[in-house]
């Protein structure tokens, strides 16, 4: 050991203190920036060769510190966690969100929904009964079932609207996906070529993550790490990124539905979590249902109104020309349904036939159509259970999205707690770092002094 | 969350999390508030929605049935009056056929003149069964002519009975048919040809045919009078319909009110206590946040 190599000791302690404070000084600059993993100085004291030779010669004493590494601090399992936490969320809030936008097409229970509007109608009948002779009682009930008719249609092609407005999203979400998959692939090969040439690349893999985490709130899947240090995102066991290459997916709309699909070979991709799937499973499933739902009000209220109203066997009913009714209603679903009957007159009221003196007075069917207010599994019953079971599912939609949120919430402190940037910690390590460079500034300054003593003042004997 | 390590961002974003469900909390009251109701959507509460569905609806249909009771008493109070009427022309005629056997004391002439009279009470009884109520001759059935009987007195009406739905599986009848109180025209037996006959043996002084007139008017008389009273009844029991109806739908109005209404003095009461939680979150987060190490080192 030469007192010569104690300040070069001494230098490498300057030059680790100086790279600590670079390391605390580029987390607390990105304190605020999202996906920034925070970054720890590894450092090793310089001792004895690993691999003994004859000749290596190793006197015991130490040979300064050296930075092994500057250290990302990210747990991979909190990873897959948040990831899916978030895909799950991603799905959630795509059906929360349709749901919700379903339920305001159905203004209840206020006097502007379809509810009022039968039971006015209802009523319509009823003062039909009380005056069939009077067209003006007439006129109004064909003017309300005109406006029930006219809901059911506004209401079957808004959620036609609606069903194309989330096609279109999920197309959006699918040009998302395949940007994101095509810029993970290129950062794959910035970090392989980065980590050949030894240039660090703890900020690309910051890049990375996030991308990964893009793509599990899109679509949700698996992102690997591989043993080369490249990312690989499957998608239902299928690759969507592998090294660097980048998969692209679209969606597709054919009979049997809409999809997504690869382009590669267009076929389906198995999306199981994320925004994506949500979509899919609105426009499939969720809609649809509902859209039927709206049909069975549809067809039960044209059936049960044309059955009551219509003349018949055992059933006889006449219009105010004494002529047998007809069908009230046209149509077979929410979106064809219509009044049948523009002129008062061909109402069937009555249940008598003509007298000698012209056509009856009767108006007992006006006073059964009224009645159908009552039916059970009628039309009013079919549209209340609608309505209560539509409140449940999106009542129960948007809990689970809200406990999804907040277990996300979680997820993502937990990730926090482990890769972000305490202001505090940072402080402390810059006045360690700060106060480590000036004790190995003292070492340097005291063998400064030791060689002075030798050099200069030793041997001034006889000068 | 003990031993976590926390850092600035998760205050931060844990705080904004805070603040945000507070803010959400105070919207939605205000909005309750605001808007009157504590269901504004089924999802707010499906089992309360469907209550309040059930409810309006049967508020509609109590209000169709008090305006169809309405009509009923329309119809049975024409019935009544023109019965009342009826009658007294009957008690009227009877008098003048009892007056016409007492024998001896009628000359000829005043024999005629009672023929005479009991011919326009004809007239005026055949007026009382061609009342009309909106246009609809109330002893005639469904019938689309415009009286119940001819000038002759022939019946024009048919035989269909007018009802009125006032409650559910419940309806009045609000109609008198005119065969059932005036008698059957078809087989003579009715009560406009009795009189035209007791005419004709009043200026003929046919005393004999006079006496068994006279158990026909009673007969008719006593059919009368127990229509009469079937009326009443019908009468009594539509309009008590028609006054249930309307305590009917103020409690099913207040039911609905205790579903979708908001209670305002709890929703404000909950304002203010979300308010106060609100404004100590806001001040908290203005003293957590900013300070950190860097605040102490020099």
């Amino acid at each position: 050991m030469s007192d010569f190599s104690t300040l070069n000791l001494a230098l490498s302690g300057l030059m680790a203190a100086r790279r600590g404070m670079d390391v605390t000084g580029q987390n607390v600059a990105n304190a605020n920036t999202a996906g920034y993993t925070r970054q720890r100085l590894v450092s090793e004291a310089i001792g004895a060769s690993t691999q003994p030779a004859v000749w290596a010669t190793y006197d015991g004493s130490n040979g300064g510190v050296r930075v092994a590494d500057v250290q990302r601090l990210r747990d991979a399992f909190q990873d897959v966690r948040s990831r899916d936490a978030h895909a799950s969320q991603g799905s959630l809030g795509a059906t929360s969100d349709a749901l919700s936008q379903i339920e305001s097409l159905f203004p209840e229970p206020s006097s502007d929904g379809l509810q009022s509007m039968l039971d006015s109608m209802w009523s319509g009948f009823s003062d039909v009964a009380n005056n069939p002779s009077d067209p003006a009682a007439r006129s109004q009930v064909i003017a309300k079932a005109n406006t029930v008719a006219t809901w059911l249609n506004q209401t079957s092609s808004s959620l036609d609207a609606l069903s194309a407005n989330n096609l279109e999203k999920l197309s959006a979400i699918a040009t998302q996906i395949n940007t994101a998959a095509e810029n993970l692939a290129g950062l794959n090969t910035a970090i392989l070529q980065g980590g050949t040439s030894g240039i660090p690349v703890n900020e690309l893999l910051d890049q990375r993550d996030k991308l990964a985490d893009t793509l599990a709130q899109l679509v949700g899947g698996q992102a690997r790490v591989d043993a080369n240090g490249t990312m690989g995102v499957y998608i239902g066991g299928a690759a969507i990124v592998r090294g660097n290459r980048a998969e692209t997916i679209s969606a597709t709309t054919d009979l049997s539905g809409t999809r997504l699909t690869w382009d590669k070979d267009a076929s389906t991709v198995t999306a199981s979590g994320g925004t994506a799937a949500g979509l899919l499973d609105t426009v499939n499933n969720i809609i649809p249902t509902w859209k039927s739902k709206l049909d069975t009000v549809a067809s039960q209220l044209i059936s049960s109104v044309n059955a009551v109203h219509a003349s018949a066997a055992g059933h006889p009913t006449y219009d105010a020309n004494g002529n047998p009714g007809g069908a009230f209603f046209t149509g077979t679903t929410a979106a064809n349904i219509a009044v049948l009957i523009s002129d008062p007159s061909l109402l069937a009221a009555s249940n008598q036939p003509p007298g000698p003196a012209g056509p009856s007075k009767d108006g007992s069917n006006a006073d059964a159509l009224s009645k159908l207010a009552l039916a059970a599994n009628g039309p009013n019953g079919t549209y209340h259970s609608l309505v209560v079971n539509l409140g449940i599912a999106t009542a129960d939609a948007n809990l689970r999205a809200t406990t999804q949120n907040n277990v996300t919430t979680q997820v993502d402190d937990a990730r926090e707690s482990t890769s972000g940037v305490s202001i505090d910690e940072e402080m402390t390590n810059l006045v360690t770092y700060q106060r480590a460079y000036e004790a190995s500034g003292r070492v340097l300054t005291a063998v400064d002094q030791l060689l002075d003593t030798l050099i200069n003042r030793t041997g001034l004997a006889g000068r | 969350m003990d031993g976590m390590r926390i850092t600035q961002r998760m205050t931060a974003s844990r705080t904004l999390a805070g603040l945000e469900s507070n803010q959400n909390a105070l919207t939605r009251l205000q909005q309750e508030v605001s808007s009157g109701k504590v269901i504004s959507r089924p999802s707010d509460d499906p089992a309360g929605t469907v209550s309040a569905l059930q409810l309006r609806g049967e508020i509609s249909r109590q209000e169709q049935w008090a305006r169809n009771a309405t009509d009923g008493v329309g119809w049975l109070g024409t019935l009544d009056t023109a019965l009342t009427s009826a009658n007294t022309t009957l008690r009227r005629v009877r008098d003048l056929v009892v007056q016409g056997m007492s024998s001896g004391s009628n000359s000829t002439q005043s024999l005629q003149a009672l023929a005479t009279e009991v011919s326009s009470l004809r007239e005026s009884l055949l007026g009382d069964a061609n009342t009309n109520y909106l246009g609809r001759p109330v002893f005639g059935g469904a019938t689309a002519s415009a009286t119940a009987y001819s000038a002759s007195g022939g019946f024009q009406g048919d035989s269909v009975a007018v009802s009125r739905t006032v409650g559910a599986g419940s309806s009045v009848r609000v109609d008198v048919n005119g065969r059932d109180v005036f008698g059957d025209d078809s087989t003579g037996s009715d009560v406009f040809t009795l009189l035209t006959n007791i005419a004709s043996n009043l200026s003929s002084g046919n005393t004999a045919a006079l006496a068994s007139n006279l158990t026909s008017i009673d007969a008719h008389s006593s059919t009368i009078v127990t229509k009469l009273a079937d009326v009443g009844a019908r009468y009594n029991r539509i309009d008590q319909v028609r006054q249930n109806s309307d305590s009917k739908q103020l409690d099913l109005k207040s039911n609905l009110s205790g579903i979708e209404d908001v209670d305002l003095p709890k929703t404000l009461m909950n304002i203010s206590l979300q308010q106060a939680a609100y404004q100590a979150a806001l001040k908290s987060t203005a003293s957590i946040v900013q300070p950190s190490l860097v605040d102490f080192l020099r």
